[in-house]
């Protein structure tokens, strides 16, 4: 995949890997998440707007995992439905979160210099 | 691998198989497999609990969450990402993707992987010859394209264990390379016992047979790129196998390099040629590289050699010698010496070279040898830019006149790659011209 690959299923803005990334840790850094409920999160922070295919949020959530940004547990949900699993920022996701919430900052003042406000 | 998103059956089992069609679609650790499809199902599950709980139907809340969740090979190449690189996900990871077995091994397998592993012995023994015994532009392609199969010949037979197609494709495509090489073994050497063409022989069966082809089934396509990519290095391994001392040796002196001239003085008495003395001066502006390899051994060596009127001037003596515990005949020329006039010394003389496997079977001490064999010359011996000389004094060869001596033939040979060759009359000189093999004989 390109660096943009990520097509929202709704037709609207493209994410990067890394941005992709920066927007789970945003959402981690709320509360302890699982997978489905970042999902919800997204889609109802951005009103629809990012619209993943949402098999896509896992594999992004384990590979935060091994990099050491974020820390997963198996929850059982009890009432018969399935284990969940549980992310949460790591001191080091919390350091990559200010890190990329700095960096998109600068690069929203710098792309608004350019395309107006 | 397919997709539950179209079958019948329970809700909570199509999710599962799905999430399990993700995985096994992905490249990433096996310790972790249960886990992400255990992760993957319950994101599935909820997804199509919260439209069950909103009114849609349990058939079509599961044909929802599956579309909604994404494809096997679009999901399942992203796990691939998060585990390994982006070069690794297109290559390693296309050609690997384990696949849970359905089904036992089948009985053809274990031949099969003789015969991949038959396959990568035979090209790693080639990549140790080209390493140790050619020159250096052959060592390196010859080198990298052998090791570069038998790796994918082992990476085909790890492929092969965990079901993949391509695999048993490249499998198949080694039975007929290894028909063909036994064929040209026992051409060339009919006693000879062909281990890749046994193993190719004792795979035919269960190669082509059905067994294998359930075995690999479940799993998918590589792609033609790939599939292409993969066959191309076999097909040039194979090609390399066998025209490999083709390929050009850039580090290789040629004929342009290589500069011949003769000179020949006659005394003339009552129409004969009582006295013939030949001389003949060799430059090369650059020599070989390595010409046979990092681990040197006996090769052809380069050759001077002489013809006065198409026949060969000189007889050489071969006295018979033990070396080594082998029986040789040394090639000894009495009175010849070649002078580095560049250096001004005598770099040989007639006792440079000795080897039965040159001169063949054992003659007779004392026996002449046949045509054309002049002095042999060691080529690591020589310098490039230097002048070598060596002078032929034919008074020294017998009482009473030589003859007419309408023509002098005088030929350098390369060790067999390339040569010159000059023709020269009485009382003048000539350069030579440049010559490809055979190349001997005037």
């Amino acid at each position: 995949m390109a660096a943009r690959e990520k097509q929202s299923a709704a037709g609207g803005p493209q994410l990067a890997r890394g941005e992709f990334g920066l927007l789970l840790l945003a959402l981690v850094a709320r509360r302890e998440m699982y997978g489905y409920e970042i999902l919800s999160e997204l889609r109802n922070s951005t009103e629809g707007a990012i619209d993943l295919p949402e098999g896509t949020v896992y594999p992004a959530l384990r590979r935060l995992e091994r990099d050491g940004i974020l820390a997963g547990r198996w929850v059982d949900s009890g009432t018969g439905a399935p284990r969940r699993r549980y992310y949460a920022l790591t001191a080091k996701g919390e350091a990559a979160l200010a890190t990329g919430r700095s960096d998109w900052r600068r690069f929203r003042i710098a792309a608004d210099a350019v395309l107006g406000s | 691998v397919t997709s539950a998103e179209g079958d019948a059956g329970d809700p909570e089992e199509r999710l599962r198989s799905h999430a399990e069609a993700v995985v096994e679609w992905a490249s990433m650790p096996g310790t972790e497999r249960r886990d992400l499809v255990e992760e993957l199902y319950s994101g599935l599950w909820e997804r199509w609990h919260d439209m069950v709980d909103g009114g849609t139907e349990p058939e079509a809340a599961v044909q929802r969450a599956i579309r909604a969740f994404g494809t096997p090979s679009a999901v399942g190449g992203e796990v691939t990402l998060a585990y390994h690189s982006r070069l690794y996900a297109s290559t390693v990871g296309v050609l690997l993707p384990p696949v849970i077995a359905r089904t036992a091994h089948p009985i053809g397998l274990r031949r099969v992987s003789l015969l991949l592993i038959s396959t990568a012995a035979f090209f790693l023994v080639g990549a140790g010859i080209a390493a140790t015994q050619l020159p250096p532009t052959r060592l390196v392609v010859l080198t990298l394209v052998f090791v570069a199969v038998a790796t994918l010949c082992l990476v085909a037979l790890r492929a092969l264990l965990h079901g993949q197609r391509w695999a048993l494709a490249f499998a198949r495509l080694c039975v007929p390379i290894a028909i063909a090489a036994w064929v040209i073994g026992i051409l060339e050497r009919p006693i000879r016992i062909d281990l890749l063409g046994v193993a190719g022989l004792l795979a035919l069966w269960p190669v082509l047979g059905s067994g294998l082809s359930d075995w690999v089934a479940p799993s998918r396509p590589v792609g033609r790129v790939l599939g292409t990519g993969v066959a191309g290095v076999l097909l040039a391994g194979v090609g390399l196998s066998i025209g490999g001392i083709s390929v050009p040796e850039i580090t290789a002196a040629g004929p342009s390099d290589l500069h011949l001239d003769v000179a020949v003085n006659c005394t003339i008495d009552g129409g004969s040629v009582t006295e013939l003395i030949v001389t003949a001066g060799v430059v090369f502006d650059r020599l070989d590289v390595m010409p046979r390899g990092i681990q040197p051994r006996e090769r052809p060596l380069d050759q001077i050699a002489i013809w006065i009127d198409g026949e060969p001037a000189i007889g050489v003596v071969l006295e018979e010698v033990i070396h080594d515990g082998r029986q040789i005949f040394q090639v000894a020329w009495p009175g010849y010496e070649i002078l580095d006039r560049t250096a001004g010394d005598v770099r040989f003389r007639g006792d440079l070279t000795l080897s039965d496997a040159q001169y063949g079977p054992a003659r007779p001490a004392g026996a002449a040898v046949g045509a054309g064999l002049g002095p042999l010359i060691r080529e690591d011996a020589l310098q490039a830019g230097h002048r070598y000389e060596i002078t032929w004094d034919n008074r020294t060869f017998g009482p009473g006149p030589i003859g007419k001596v309408r023509s002098v033939i005088v030929t350098y040979d390369h060790l067999g790659n390339f040569g010159s060759r000059a023709v020269v009359a009485c009382n003048s000189s000539a350069a030579g011209t440049a010559l490809t093999p055979p190349f001997l004989l005037p």
